[in-house]
């Protein structure tokens, strides 16, 4: 089954850009909003496997939005996008558990691998589990 | 600083003067850097291999506009303030491309409704995409949509303006605080209420009563309609989310308040939330509305001309159910399943026909509603054959028709007849992209496989030698272009040109600049192209893999054409697009044309070509006749093949009357050690160097000027103080920038070093740039090296040490100019260096 992508960016046309690279390069089963408001719902309705997240939004920046993330599912990699000249606060995010951060502009290669790279992650997380449950 | 430079008191008026004029020239080719580093930057986005947003652009703009600013401003300074049209020019050129970032999508004025017999594609923006398409299939693919007509986005617009809704919205949003979900949904609940209760403007009534009474003529009855939602731009912004409404069996009664509906349905809480925080705009997501009749369907359904997952599987899949469409995709029942083949026509791949238990009808009168299927037809399919066969016709004609695969929504009407509703882009899952890898072909000799790539393709024709200006005259069309260096004026043979080869060259220049415009696949910098490659001969230029093979290749020009970038259509994009086509373009390139003025500037490139060609005409030849005395610029007499022209700020020369001076005369610490270093150097072998082994290197490069080269390249140029030196040496192809400042004040005290390019093959090069970095990192600096330029750095050391590494300096720079032509193995280039350093640096522990 396709891999469950959310993608949060309060700007519409960012949100398009990652959406059609998304379909266009991956077979991931993407949903986006521009509204970090309703994350908690989206992700309480249906799992998702990963999320990207913007980090400077109106209202719920990612940081807060990491905490929202990790309370309904701690074991879920979320990647930070945030704009070039902001990375000391993208570190803090890792901190607070983000699972990777990229600046933007970015080229298209440096978000498949990222996702790449945090699909696996959580799939030897969900191996672990499975071992130490045995 | 600058009064560092002149201090020591004897500094006339005028060369406080030229101190300032040299600061300007400095400051002038800082931001000539910085604007074409930022250009390349801008335009490499362009590839379709970045993301980007707006913020990207707009910080790009204004930092660009700040950079030419400083150059234009610096132009000034160095030129009397003569240059003043330049300031206009850069004004007029940024206003441009601010009104390019605040550009409003205006929604066109246009009839408030249109039939659907005068719709295509191309009135979208007009009427909405699926209006559009509709008119599309029914007027230019011939398949069967049933008549209707579009409400335009104008009538939207005069709704909107008629209610003052453009303005009350945005106040609305200020007076609510919508910081959750809850909220969110009760101004939304409240917004939805307010557009229900406007008035639709009477004109917009009438118009829209009147195209019904169109539509009934042309149906000779009174039909129910079906109205959908048909934003513009709609199939892309699905960040909003909105189900958008769709209103099934409306009475002609209702057509006008189902129309405020739709229009409401556009205040969804998720587009509040954005409306809230970027403010409404009424273009944003301007809407159309859809009227056509509705179709009593006995079955209806949706249509994929590929599986979506499939994309190379020959065959449509179809799903249907008794009934109206909306069941179909609404997951209410599972539908019926056909994969159908498209060779032969209509062949059943699979099937699967589930028990459809229930179906949406038309109620008489308006409205639909949920019956039971009779119960024959619970487990029948809901199409036979003839059906089946038909739908993969219009499959196969639209996927013709629009070159992608389409989704398509269809009913089946009581006397037998398809309709087609929809049609739009079917979002397919790509077949994996083989990774990109590091390509030779090694089947295939390969001439060149060196150098910077500055724009990526791939091109094949003939050899096109280009020496001089004239050359450029009859370049055949498909032609590839080979020279020794860059040069802006090969823009005009860029359209023609198949590929672009030079010698030397950087990425981040003029020329690259405009060769990714013309999307020219162009490799730079490969230091022998114009000895290896013959005019006339057939190359295949792999500006990929940076690879020129001999003859034509046709399996590496194929999938240059099949590239296409699927990000260009965004907005972003778009916007992107048009901001660098007021900052790219060059059309200032001949500086001896009539039109090499500031008035002649339309881009920011024309801005800095031109700034670049004036500062150094002010620095080395106006100020010559300006400045007070009129010989503040003198030549070097050394004696050896090395032409040197000395600006002199102060306390760097004693000078007598004459244009030329002596190395003896001149007093400037730092050139005094780095002359010495120069003058000094000795073969490896031990022969001295006298003028006669110096003549000997530059022999070379004297014929080179006589071929036609720019006289100007082997001009060298210093400036000097008594403690201060900025030596730009040019040795053929050799180019290396030392700037210093030596004094007994150590904290002051620094030393770069820039060493640039060179001739030969790129092995050759590499070796040499082996060469340097290994003996400059025995001299105890900091350095670094990308390709085959060099940089090194020191500060902060005492006098006697900043001027002994400037002797090496001076021997290194001409060490390394007398190997050019012996550097002929890796083992070469290891005794060449021990040799060095045994020689001059370990004679000094």
């Amino acid at each position: 089954m396709a891999e469950r992508l959310l993608v949060i960016d309060d700007e519409p046309n960012m949100l398009r850009l990652l959406k059609t690279i998304l379909m266009d390069k991956t077979g991931y089963t993407v949903i986006t909003t521009n509204n970090p408001l309703e994350v908690q719902s989206l992700l309480q309705q249906e799992p998702f496997d990963l999320v990207i997240t913007d980090l400077k939004m109106p209202l719920v920046d990612g940081i807060d939005l990491i905490d929202i993330i990790k309370k309904v599912s701690f074991q879920l990699p979320i990647i930070i996008i945030t704009a070039y000249g902001t990375s000391e606060i993208a570190e803090e995010a890792i901190k607070k558990g983000a699972y990777d951060f990229i600046l933007k502009p970015f080229r298209k290669e440096t978000i498949l691998i990222a996702i790449k790279r945090a699909l696996e992650w959580k799939r030897m997380q969900g191996e672990l589990e499975a071992l130490k449950g045995n | 600083m600058w009064q560092r430079l002149v201090k020591k008191g004897q500094a006339a008026p005028f060369q406080t003067e030229l101190a300032e004029k040299y600061a300007n020239f400095q400051r002038l080719l800082a931001a000539n850097n910085v604007i074409l580093a930022l250009m390349t930057d801008m335009e490499e986005k362009l590839s379709g291999d970045f993301i980007f947003d707006l913020q990207y652009i707009r910080a790009s703009v204004s930092q660009l506009a700040e950079e030419t600013a400083t150059l234009v401003d610096a132009l000034n300074g160095l030129g009397d303030q003569r240059y003043e049209g330049l300031i206009e020019a850069f004004r007029s050129i940024i206003a441009g491309v601010e009104g390019v970032l605040n550009q409003r999508r205006e929604i066109q004025k246009a009839p408030l409704t249109i039939s659907f017999d005068e719709l295509d594609l191309e009135k979208a923006e007009l009427v909405g995409g699926k209006n559009a398409n509709l008119g599309e299939v029914r007027n230019r693919v011939g398949l069967p949509v049933p008549p209707g007509f579009a409400i335009s986005t104008y009538a939207y617009k005069l709704f909107l303006d008629y209610n003052q809704l453009a303005t009350r919205i945005p106040d609305f949003l200020g007076f609510w605080r919508v910081d959750d979900m809850d909220s969110l949904a009760l101004v939304s609940d409240k917004l939805k209420s307010i557009v229900n209760q406007a008035q639709v403007p009477p004109e917009l009534e009438a118009a829209i009563n009147a195209a019904y009474e169109d539509l009934c003529r042309q149906e000779h009855a009174h039909p129910l309609v079906a109205m959908r939602s048909s934003a513009v731009g709609e199939d892309l912004s699905l960040t909003f989310a909105g189900q958008y409404a769709t209103y099934l069996n409306v009475a002609a009664s209702e057509l006008v308040n189902r129309y405020k509906d739709i229009v409401a349905s556009l205040f969804t809480p998720r587009a509040l939330f954005y409306y809230k925080n970027k403010g409404f705009k009424e273009e944003e997501m301007a809407m159309g509305v859809v009227v056509l009749p509705m179709i009593d369907a006995k079955a209806s359904g949706v249509l994929f001309t590929r599986q979506p997952e499939a994309s190379d599987q020959d065959a449509v899949l179809i799903n249907a159910v008794w009934g109206l469409g909306k069941y179909a995709v609404g997951g209410v029942i599972d539908p019926d399943h056909y994969w159908v083949a498209y060779h032969p026509p209509g062949e059943i791949i699979e099937q699967r026909i589930p028990p459809k238990k229930v179906m949406l009808v038309n109620v008489p009168g308006g409205g639909v509603q949920e019956v039971p299927v009779p119960p024959e037809q619970v487990n029948a399919p809901c199409l036979g054959p003839r059906h089946l066969q038909e739908l993969v016709q219009w499959a196969a004609t639209l996927e013709a028709h629009y070159g992608r695969p389409q989704d398509i929504e269809w009913a089946l009407d009581f006397e037998d007849r398809l309709w087609l509703l929809q049609s739009r882009q079917l979002h397919m899952l790509p077949k994996r992209a083989p990774e990109a890898k590091a390509r030779t072909l090694k089947q295939y000799p390969v001439l060149l496989d060196h150098g910077s790539i500055a724009c990526r393709g791939v091109g094949a024709g003939p050899v096109v030698i280009v020496r001089r200006e004239e050359d450029l005259k009859n370049f055949p069309q498909g032609g590839v272009l080979v020279a020794r260096h860059t040069s802006p004026k090969y823009v005009t043979v860029m359209p023609q040109a198949a590929a672009i080869i030079t010698d030397a060259g950087s990425p981040t220049g003029h020329m690259a600049l405009l060769a990714r415009e013309f999307q020219v696949p162009t490799i730079l910098n490969t230091g022998n192209a114009t000895q290896i490659l013959q005019p006339g001969q057939e190359v295949t230029v792999d500006a990929n893999f940076n690879n020129v093979y001999a003859g034509i290749i046709t399996e590496l020009l194929e999938p240059r054409q099949s590239k296409t970038n699927d990000l260009a259509d965004s907005p972003v994009f778009r916007t992107l697009k048009a901001v660098l086509k007021k900052v790219v373009p060059l059309n200032l390139i001949n500086p001896q044309s009539e039109t090499f003025t500031p008035a002649g500037c339309r881009t920011i490139h024309d801005i800095v070509r031109f700034a670049h060609e004036y500062s150094m005409r002010e620095m080395f030849r106006l100020t010559e006749n300006e400045v007070q005395g009129g010989n503040e610029i003198v030549d070097l007499d050394s004696g050896l093949p090395l032409k040197v022209r000395i600006l002199d700020l102060g306390g760097g020369l004693k000078r007598g009357w004459k244009r030329k001076v002596r190395p003896e005369q001149i007093t400037s610490l730092p050139f005094k050690a780095f002359w010495q270093g120069l003058t000094a150097m000795r073969w490896p072998q031990g022969k001295p160097a006298g003028a006669q082994s110096l003549s000997s290197v530059f022999v070379k490069s004297e014929a080179e000027v006589a071929q036609g080269a720019d006289p100007y390249r082997d001009q060298s140029y210093v400036v000097l103080s008594e403690n201060y030196m900025n030596f730009s040496i040019r040795l053929g192809y050799h180019f290396s920038v030392v700037e210093t400042y030596v004094s007994d004040q150590i904290n002051d005290n620094y030393l770069n070093f820039t060493f640039r390019g060179g001739g030969s093959t790129p092995e050759r090069r590499e070796r040499r740039a082996r060469l340097i970095e290994a003996i400059i990192d025995r001299m105890d600096l900091n350095y670094q090296r990308q390709g085959d330029t060099i940089e090194a750095k020191l500060s902060k050391y005492p006098a006697e040490q900043m001027a002994h590494r400037l002797i090496l300096f001076g021997k290194l720079t001409l060490y390394t100019k007398q190997l050019d032509m012996v550097l002929f193995s890796e083992g070469i280039v290891d005794w060449y260096i021990k040799d060095f350093i045994r020689e001059h640096i370990e004679v000094k522990a």
